[in-house]
């Protein structure tokens, strides 16, 4: 097989057991690589009902095909697990070079089960395996924590790992490798559940591809493409060049979602943050958009993205760019997600300024929007589950139970990204029937905000439905969502040829599509196992009933109705029964018939 | 002639080093250009600059090296001992050595594809 390796790493925490699987060409045809492999041995190594921090939870770490190759934006990696945020299924990458790393050591996935009894952290040298004792690191953050790895195993090593909110259990914690986050769901909780801080990975091999000319060819006819899309945006100002787009559309969810337009957006945008605050750029493995931005204020950071300037800065009313900074370096340190960590932080200060919280509950803090001196602190309260700390560490919906109030911005108990779902109709659907919940990356926004009919279901199903196909290819390939300007919004034949290039398959588009079925019908039974059913395809209250109250799109709403009549047709689009259950029927069609629901 | 390295321009994507050696496998360890990273900083480019009173030739117990045009030096893995007295010789820490081959950048008779590919433009040749 040319762009796997073929083989997956198992390792037990529990019994300090390593064993090597080999697969096949008949895996690689069904699942393709990275969210399908996870899907696959998820839904298989993780029973109905685990607990997420339970020794018999997994956590896999997967590359795809397309990784380490010369394919655009390869180098990702993805984070599988059960979320101890939603309990359900969660898959999340990351940018960077580690995905890449995982291949050139030999292994196209890393599964981990079990628990350590003490901290360890595994260390992988090509087909070496080894686990040695964490003590030396655990309490350090992860940017601490990959510097000693270097001075004692060496620069080459690739680390992937968590800091003090992942040890903590805090549940929205995420894996970070290098200064890149593989943020949504928990990941980072899972591994210190496990008392696994990070895994260090060093291998020499090449990657094997099919047609080296073809895919050099394929890159260099793309070149004008690059720079008209990127140049003067992403690639010169980064993802937050969104903030005044979006902001402008009428999108950018403000003071915990209450508003959709945030009055002091150019307080916070990319173009104030490029012109004060920019030192360089930096690009994840083989891409050449290079969207990733070090800033530096009172501290170096890279990032932050437009999601945390949405979710730290607008969500919170916060303004004040040098602390948007100094807290997104925060929250790498401590590998905490920045959406998850901003949109809980939202949730407490509505809360504070209804008077659900006192400052008696929040250790003293003057809880309210606006408040850059709060944020900050409340970040490392809550790596440190200390105080008020413990209390938002535990996410908005569990937060918003405790408190009995519905103003929690999440679905399935995943923080809302900054999209919105009551702007774009399309993202209101990809949220509701998303495996992950409130993420942006399972369906995504891009293809409506170029559309001029927002304010209409029509068609949006359809949108939703085909975007989620390009989103579990590209995330199994795996290949940077950015790339869709370039390759396009949904599947097509540019991403047969990037396949094809890598693999020596002929692929037809419908065959590629029926891998995205079986991919996320296999997503949506684990979460039916779990018991998701229609009724969980909803979205936050505040979404559902409360317009948008000014702003470009002032008066919009995503209507339950609207809702209810977009589902019908997904689920039909999908193959799943009126209650959102997979059919058998379908499942039988694609091959899934062992599945049980 | 040799590779120059413009300053700070670099992003750091190692495209340079996959196509370095590309040919049925893609092997950034492989490379004769090696990209380093640092938290925080601009990545660092390395890459032989081809001086003119080689060290790493004159390092060479085993006349390991030859000269294919002026100071373009090309090293003879059937001479090679893997000593690797080139590698501490060169003051620009631009030889490098993958299992039992020993890395220097010899110009791809004067075509580099890692100047080619660089999407932007941080490698010129001069």
């Amino acid at each position: 097989m040319k762009g796997w390796c073929g083989k997956i790493l198992f390792v037990n925490l529990s019994k300090r057991k390593i064993k090597v699987l080999e697969f096949g060409e008949e895996f690689s045809r069904n699942y393709l690589g990275g969210n399908g492999f996870g899907a696959k041995l998820l839904f298989e190594h993780v029973k109905k009902g685990v607990e997420p921090f339970s020794s018999e939870n997994y956590i896999f770490f997967v590359s795809g095909p397309l990784s380490g190759t010369l394919d655009h934006a390869a180098g990702r990696l993805g984070v599988i697990t059960k979320s101890p945020l939603t309990g359900l299924f969660m898959d999340s990458y990351l940018g960077g070079n580690f995905g890449a790393e995982l291949k050139y050591a030999g292994f196209d996935v890393l599964a981990v089960s079990g628990k350590s009894k003490k901290p360890v952290f595994l260390k992988v040298t090509n087909d070496e395996v080894e686990l040695s004792d964490a003590k030396h690191l655990w309490g350090k953050n992860i940017i601490e924590t990959q510097k000693i790895i270097h001075r004692d195993e060496g620069k080459d090593y690739k680390v992937i790992g968590i800091g003090q909110g992942g040890e903590r259990l805090v549940r929205f914690a995420c894996t970070i490798a290098g200064t890149r986050a593989a943020g949504r769901g928990g990941t980072g909780a899972i591994m210190g559940s496990k008392n696994l801080k990070c895994l260090a990975i060093f291998g020499d091999n090449g990657v094997a591809v099919s047609d080296l000319d073809s895919l050099l060819e394929f890159y260099n006819a793309k070149i004008d493409e690059w720079e008209k899309n990127f140049k003067g945006g992403l690639s010169d100002f980064g993802t937050p060049v969104l903030v005044n787009i979006i902001n402008n559309l009428g999108g950018l969810g403000t003071k915990n979602w209450q508003e959709e337009f945030f009055e002091e957006a150019e307080e916070i945008s990319g173009e104030l943050l490029k012109e004060k605050y920019f030192k360089h750029h930096i690009a994840c493995f083989g891409c050449r958009i290079a969207c990733s931005k070090v800033f530096e204020g009172k501290c170096l950071s890279e990032g932050p993205e437009y999601e945390t300037l949405y979710a730290l800065g607008s969500c919170c009313g916060v303004t004040d760019l040098k602390a948007i900074i100094e807290a997104d370096r925060l929250c790498d340190e401590y590998s905490l997600d920045t959406i998850s960590t901003g949109v809980s932080i939202a949730f407490g200060m509505e809360a504070f300024e209804r008077g659900f919280l006192t400052e008696r509950d929040t250790d003293g803090l003057d809880f309210k929007f606006g408040n850059s001196e709060a944020l900050i602190e409340a970040i490392h309260k809550i790596a440190r589950r200390e105080g008020f700390g413990n209390f938002l560490s535990e996410g908005s919906r569990r937060m918003a139970q405790k408190l009995k109030v519905d103003f929690n911005m999440d679905v399935r108990g995943l923080e809302l990204a900054g999209h919105s779902p009551r702007a774009l109709k399309s993202m209101a659907l990809s949220y509701a029937v998303s495996p992950r919940g409130g993420s942006h990356h399972d369906g995504r926004p891009t293809y409506e905000y170029g559309l001029k009919d927002k304010r209409t279901i029509e068609g949006k199903a359809r949108i939703s439905y085909d975007s989620q196909n390009w989103t579990a290819i590209g995330d199994s390939m795996i290949i940077c969502h950015l790339v869709e300007r370039v390759f396009g919004y949904f599947l097509n034949e540019n991403h047969l040829n990037l396949i094809k290039n890598v693999t020596g398959w002929n692929l037809t588009l419908k065959e590629l599509n029926e891998v995205a079925e079986r991919i996320i019908n296999l997503e949506r039974a684990f979460n039916v196992r779990e018991g998701i059913r229609r009724k969980d395809d909803v979205l936050p209250k505040r979404i559902m009933f409360e317009e948008i109250p000014k702003g470009s799109s002032k008066g919009c709403i995503a209507k339950p109705q609207e809702l209810e009549m977009m589902k019908d047709e997904y689920y039909e689009m999908r193959g799943w029964d009126s209650d959102g259950v997979p059919t058998q029927k379908r499942l039988k069609e694609l091959g899934l018939d062992w599945v049980e629901v | 002639m040799r590779i120059k390295v413009l300053k700070n321009l670099c992003n750091g994507c190692e495209i340079c080093e996959m196509v370095c050696l590309a040919e049925n496998e893609i092997n950034p360890k492989r490379a004769k250009i090696k990209i380093q990273h640092e938290f925080y900083k601009v990545p660092k480019v390395f890459v032989c600059r081809q001086c003119k009173t080689p060290f790493c030739v004159e390092a060479c117990e085993f006349d390991a090296f030859h000269e294919l045009s002026n100071n373009v030096w090309r090293l003879d893995m059937k001479k090679c001992t893997l000593c690797e007295a080139c590698i501490e010789a060169c003051p620009f820490d631009a030889i490098f050595r993958w299992r039992d081959e020993i890395l220097k950048c010899d110009l791809c008779d004067f075509e580099p594809k890692c100047v080619k590919y660089c999407p932007r433009g941080v490698l010129e040749m001069v």
